[in-house]
C-alpha cells in the first residue's frame, strides 16, 4: 500500500478521504467540480473555489487488472484491480478496486466509492462495486 | 531539410555509456550527410531527460560553434518541436546545420539495478508517494509503471469499440509480430534474429490486461540522431512537408485527466499537420509510429486519419501493416525490435524510406509520417 502526499492546494480531498468522505474541488462563481484540485476553474478561469462532499459513487473509465507490482511496497499487493473513475465532467480519479469487489465491475459501471485505510490516520479511495439501483441512473 | 541520419550500435547493453553513444550517433549523421561535424552549429535535445549535455556534444563532434541551443519536452513528442524550431532557426539565420539527438542506456541501467546488493529489507509499513497532488492519486490506485496506464487506455479502447477480447489480442499481437518481422531484415535491429509468433505472443506473461509483456518496447542502450540544415545543403536531404509540435496536458505521457482515455493522441492534433503539409492521409506511404506498447500503434493509426476512428484493430487483422499491406507501419520494427530510442529510431527510419534507402525499402514511399502520442508529428517528402 502506497500513502499519498499531496501538495497543500490538493490536501482537503485526502483529508476527507480520512473522514470517509468523497471531496471535490467547487468553483465558487460556475459550480463546476474539478479533481485533482487545480489553481483556477477549468470552465470559467475563477481562482475561487471551496471543498464539498459530494455523495460516493461514479462512473469506471477505465480498469485493468496489474499483474506486476511497479514498486516494492505492492509487491503484496498483486494481482490487483485498478481503475480511474469520474465523478462527472473534470472528476477523473485514479482509484485501486477492492479485493472484494464483484468481477463484473466494468468499464461503463456506476460504482460505490469507499475508503481503505493505508496508515492509522489515512485512507484512500476505493471502487467497492456496484452502485446501489438508487443511484444507477443518476447520469441518465 | 533533414540532410542525414545517423545512430550508434543498437544492443541490450553496450560498453558506452550515453555520451559516448550519442557522439558516435552524431558523427554517423554528419558522416551520412557529408558534412564535417564540425561545421554543425546548432543543437537540440529532449528536455529532462537527455543526460548528454551541449558541451559535452560540442566537444566530441569538434564543433567550432554553438549558435542554437534547445529543449523540447517528453519522450518521442520532442521530436517535432525541435524539427520545427530548428529549423525555423536556421530559417532565420540563426544556425545553418542542427543535431538532434537522443542517447539512452536503459539496458545497462536495469542490469546494474538488477545486479545492486540488496538495500537491506523495505521499512515495514506503506511507502510514500512523491510529493504532487497527480502522483497521490496515481500512485495510491497502484498506476505506477508506464504499462498500467496503457493498459488502462487500451481497456477503455475496447469498451468503446466493442471490441472481443480475443480480436483485441489478436490485434494487438499482430503489431507485435509485424514488427518483429520488419526487424527480421533490419540489421540494426536488436530482435532481428527473434522472430515471434501469436502464439508466443499470446502466452507472453499479462502485466496489465489486456497488455503482456510483448506489447512493450524494448529497454536498450542506443542512441539516434539526425540533422537539420538549409534547403540545397546537402545531396541526400529530404523535404520536411510538415512539423508540428502539439502539446494538450490533458494527454501528458501517462496522463489519465479526461474523459477519453480510448485516445492517446488529442483528436484535433493531426488536422492542422496535413494542412500545414499540403497532403491528404491517403498520401502517406509509409508511417513510423512511436510504439511504447503494441496499442499505441492502433490508436495513432486512427489518430492520425490514416484508419477510420474505431477501426485500427480490424484494419491489423485484416490488412496488416507488414510488407505488401498498402500502408507499412515502423519499418525498422520500431522500439518493439529495433531498439529503444525514443522513436528517434523511428524518425531516421522516415527519412531513410523517403530516401530509399531503407532496409525495408516500401516502393515508392515519397511521402512518410512520423507520428508521435501527443500529436506532435513530422511529415516527410522527397526531396
Amino acid at each position: 500500500m502506497i500513502e499519498p502526499n499531496p501538495t497543500e492546494r490538493g490536501r482537503p480531498f485526502w483529508d476527507g478521504a480520512a473522514d470517509g468522505e468523497l471531496r471535490v474541488q467547487v468553483c465558487t462563481d460556475c459550480r463546476q467540480a474539478r479533481l485533482p484540485a487545480a489553481l483556477r476553474c477549468g470552465r470559467c478561469r475563477s481562482p475561487h473555489s471551496t471543498w464539498e462532499a459530494i455523495e460516493p459513487v461514479g462512473t469506471v473509465l477505465a480498469i485493468t487488472t496489474v499483474r506486476r507490482p511497479g514498486h516494492p511496497a505492492l509487491a503484496d499487493a498483486v494481482p490487483y484491480r485498478t481503475s480511474v473513475v469520474s465523478l462527472g465532467e473534470s472528476c477523473h480519479v485514479p482509484m485501486l478496486v477492492a479485493q472484494d469487489a464483484p468481477e463484473d465491475v466494468a468499464v461503463g459501471s456506476r460504482v460505490a466509492i469507499g475508503f481503505l485505510p493505508v496508515t492509522d490516520e489515512q485512507r484512500i479511495p476505493v471502487v467497492r462495486g456496484h452502485a446501489s439501483p438508487a443511484h444507477g441512473d443518476e447520469e441518465g | 531539410m533533414i540532410a542525414g541520419v545517423g545512430e550508434s550500435a543498437y544492443a541490450r547493453e553496450l560498453d558506452l555509456d550515453d555520451e559516448e553513444l550519442a557522439v558516435e550517433a552524431g558523427l554517423a549523421a554528419a558522416a551520412d550527410a557529408g558534412f564535417d561535424p564540425a561545421s554543425i552549429d546548432g543543437l537540440c535535445r529532449f528536455a529532462g531527460l537527455e543526460q548528454v549535455d551541449f558541451a559535452a556534444m560540442c566537444g566530441g563532434l569538434g564543433m567550432r560553434e554553438l549558435r542554437f541551443f534547445a529543449e523540447f519536452p517528453f519522450g518521442a513528442e520532442a521530436i517535432a518541436g525541435a524539427v520545427s524550431a530548428a529549423a525555423a532557426a536556421i530559417e532565420a539565420g540563426q544556425a545553418t546545420r542542427v543535431l538532434v539527438y537522443r542517447s539512452l542506456t536503459q539496458g545497462s541501467q536495469r542490469r546494474r539495478r538488477r545486479d545492486a546488493p540488496p538495500s537491506g529489507p523495505r521499512p515495514p509499513g506503506p511507502a510514500r508517494a512523491p510529493r504532487g497532488d497527480g502522483a497521490a492519486f496515481a500512485w495510491t490506485a497502484g498506476q505506477i509503471a508506464p504499462a498500467v496506464s496503457f493498459g488502462l487506455m487500451a481497456s477503455a479502447y475496447a469498451a468503446r469499440y466493442e471490441v472481443d477480447a480475443d480480436d483485441f489480442v489478436n490485434a494487438l499481437g499482430t503489431v507485435a509480430v509485424t514488427q518483429r518481422e520488419w526487424a527480421a531484415d533490419n540489421p540494426r535491429a536488436i530482435l532481428r534474429d527473434s522472430p515471434l509468433t501469436l502464439e508466443e505472443h499470446r502466452e507472453s506473461p499479462l502485466l496489465a490486461d489486456p497488455l503482456r509483456t510483448r506489447d512493450l518496447c524494448l529497454e536498450s542502450d542506443g542512441a539516434a540522431a539526425f540533422i537539420v540544415s538549409a534547403r540545397g545543403d546537402g545531396v541526400r536531404g529530404v523535404e520536411i512537408l510538415a512539423a508540428k509540435q502539439y502539446l494538450d496536458p490533458r494527454y501528458r505521457p501517462f496522463s489519465l485527466d479526461r474523459d477519453d482515455l480510448h485516445r492517446i493522441v488529442p483528436p484535433e492534433a493531426a488536422t492542422p499537420l496535413y494542412s500545414a503539409a499540403g497532403v491528404s492521409p491517403s498520401r502517406i506511404r509509409t508511417a513510423q509510429m512511436y510504439d511504447a506498447s503494441t496499442f499505441m500503434v492502433l490508436q495513432m493509426l486512427e489518430a492520425y486519419q490514416l484508419v477510420e476512428e474505431g477501426r485500427a484493430w480490424r484494419h491489423v487483422l485484416e490488412t496488416g501493416l507488414g510488407p505488401g499491406t498498402p500502408l507499412p507501419v515502423n519499418t525498422a520494427g520500431g522500439n518493439l525490435a529495433e531498439a529503444y530510442v525514443h522513436g528517434v529510431n523511428g524518425f531516421v527510419e522516415a527519412v531513410r524510406q523517403v530516401r530509399g534507402d531503407s532496409a525495408n525499402a516500401v516502393l515508392d514511399a515519397d511521402v512518410a509520417l512520423f507520428g508521435a502520442p501527443l500529436g506532435g508529428g513530422v511529415i516527410l517528402g522527397a526531396a
